[in-house]
């Protein structure tokens, strides 16, 4: 089975694969050999991509959305940082950022609702870098 | 006939303009390669993208919020893509003259009537409509100095935020299309509602054979039943956003390197020029040398020849 992960910066992963575990809007599922045609959302959350004898590698991804089909797992995330390469000291700088910025704002506001998914994305690097 | 002292600073002046007319040149070219690095890296997502979309849209027909036309579009919101650096040759000013008459064609009432808004990208695109007294509501200055994808995140979930909300009817994007090294190509494109322009379709069959054919390959795309999770609705309201924010990266993309080309054609042809007119100013001082040393050495003889005689 092969997997890519694409987002607007380029081809994050490519390549084959045993499994990928996904955020799936309606809960965590994993893909493997042999998956029915399917079209889901995906969440803000941890993305585990499992190649044979290798360790696993995850990834913290924004949302977005996959297709599957014949044995292809396309992932289309506007982000998908792997584990390495999360900066936790910047992201936790970040965190406490957003955190006083969303007590001053006034909520059910558009510019509210941005605020707390950035701080849910921050979230969920920090999450995902094991922090 | 000028002094040779005159001409002799003149072409060191030129000199040194060629200097870094050159090293300018040189770094647009470098520039330019990363941006189409960039460019390349970003096309697997939005082909796939712009795919998805189309198959979701045409196969659902699904009406929704951000593919919907608006009766008499009353509120505009027009976004302009220049550069935030000069010595790029028309490339700015081309863009904004076309800018400019499609602001007379087709919302000039609008202007009159104070709803149309626009934001500019760039130092110099804000600077040309603002002294021209448009309604700039906002800028991005250093936009492309720094090119990051959240950037246009952030800008580009406000504006589909403001038009859900009723804010404006109708978004479009002014931007030099990257074409090649030394040409662009002036865009106008509409962002909001979301149009699956023919651009984005295969083309379309003509003969019987091809027609045909396609109703085929049609079929053969459509015959896998995919499970949608949760539906294909839902899925639009993720995937919609998505294609917006892409439109725009992609844009910004072919801007920066349209403006790289455009800039490394200007200097490569300020070098060529700096070379002419060094070649013209040394045989202009060639001359006056010639004729001070012709003038010096009558001078001599007939000194010489006064006295002896």
């Amino acid at each position: 089975m092969k997997a890519h992960i694409l987002t607007p910066q380029g081809p994050i992963f490519e390549g084959e694969v045993e499994g990928v575990r996904m955020p799936g809007v309606e809960g965590g599922f994993e893909v493997l050999k042999d998956h029915s045609p399917l079209v889901s959302i995906l969440v803000i959350g941890k993305l585990v991509v499992r190649v044979t004898d290798m360790p696993e590698q995850s990834y913290a991804i924004s949302g977005g959305f996959t297709e599957i089909k014949e044995n292809n797992v396309i992932v289309m995330a506007e982000e998908a940082i792997p584990t390495g390469q999360i900066d936790t000291d910047k992201e936790r700088a970040r965190k406490s950022e957003l955190e006083a910025a969303l007590k001053k704002m006034k909520i059910f506001t558009d510019e509210h609702k941005r605020t707390e998914r950035e701080l849910q994305i921050v979230k969920n690097r920090l999450y995902v870098a094991g922090q | 006939m000028a002094n040779l002292r005159d001409i002799r600073d003149r072409i060191a002046s030129v000199k040194s303009t060629q200097q870094i007319t050159r090293a300018m040149k040189m770094v647009a070219a470098a520039r330019l390669r990363k941006a189409q690095e960039r460019m390349t890296d970003a096309r697997p997502y939005t082909y796939k993208l712009r795919e998805f979309v189309v198959r979701l849209v045409d196969k659902t027909e699904i009406v929704h919020p951000l593919t919907k036309k608006r009766e008499k579009p009353k509120h505009i919101l027009l976004m302009v893509m220049g550069s935030d650096r000069g010595l790029c040759g028309g490339f700015n000013n081309n863009l904004f003259r076309i800018v400019e008459h499609r602001i007379q064609d087709d919302f000039s009432e609008h202007r009159r009537e104070g709803t149309l808004s626009m934001i500019c990208f760039g130092k110099k695109a804000y600077d040309y409509f603002r002294t021209r007294k448009y309604p700039v509501i906002d800028h991005k200055i250093g936009f492309f100095e720094h090119l990051e994808y959240q950037h246009v995140v952030a800008v580009m979930n406000e504006i589909t935020d403001d038009f859900k909300s009723g804010t404006y009817d109708e978004v479009h994007l002014a931007y030099n299309e990257f074409k090649s090294v030394i040409a662009q190509h002036r865009r106008i494109q509409k962002i909001l509602p979301v149009e699956i322009g023919d651009e984005f379709k295969p083309v379309p069959a003509t003969k019987p054979d091809e027609v045909k054919e396609a109703a085929k390959e049609k079929k053969d795309l459509s015959d896998i039943d995919y499970i949608y999770e949760p539906d294909a609705e839902s899925i639009l309201d993720v995937v919609l956003p998505l294609f917006v924010n892409i439109q725009i990266w992609q844009a910004s993309l072919e801007s920066f390197a349209a403006e790289q080309g455009a800039r490394m054609t200007a200097m490569d042809s300020a070098t060529e020029n700096a070379g002419e007119i060094i070649s013209d100013l040394e045989l202009k001082y060639n001359q006056a040398r010639q004729a001070a040393i012709t003038t010096e050495i009558s001078e001599i003889v007939s000194g010489a020849e006064a006295l002896s005689e």
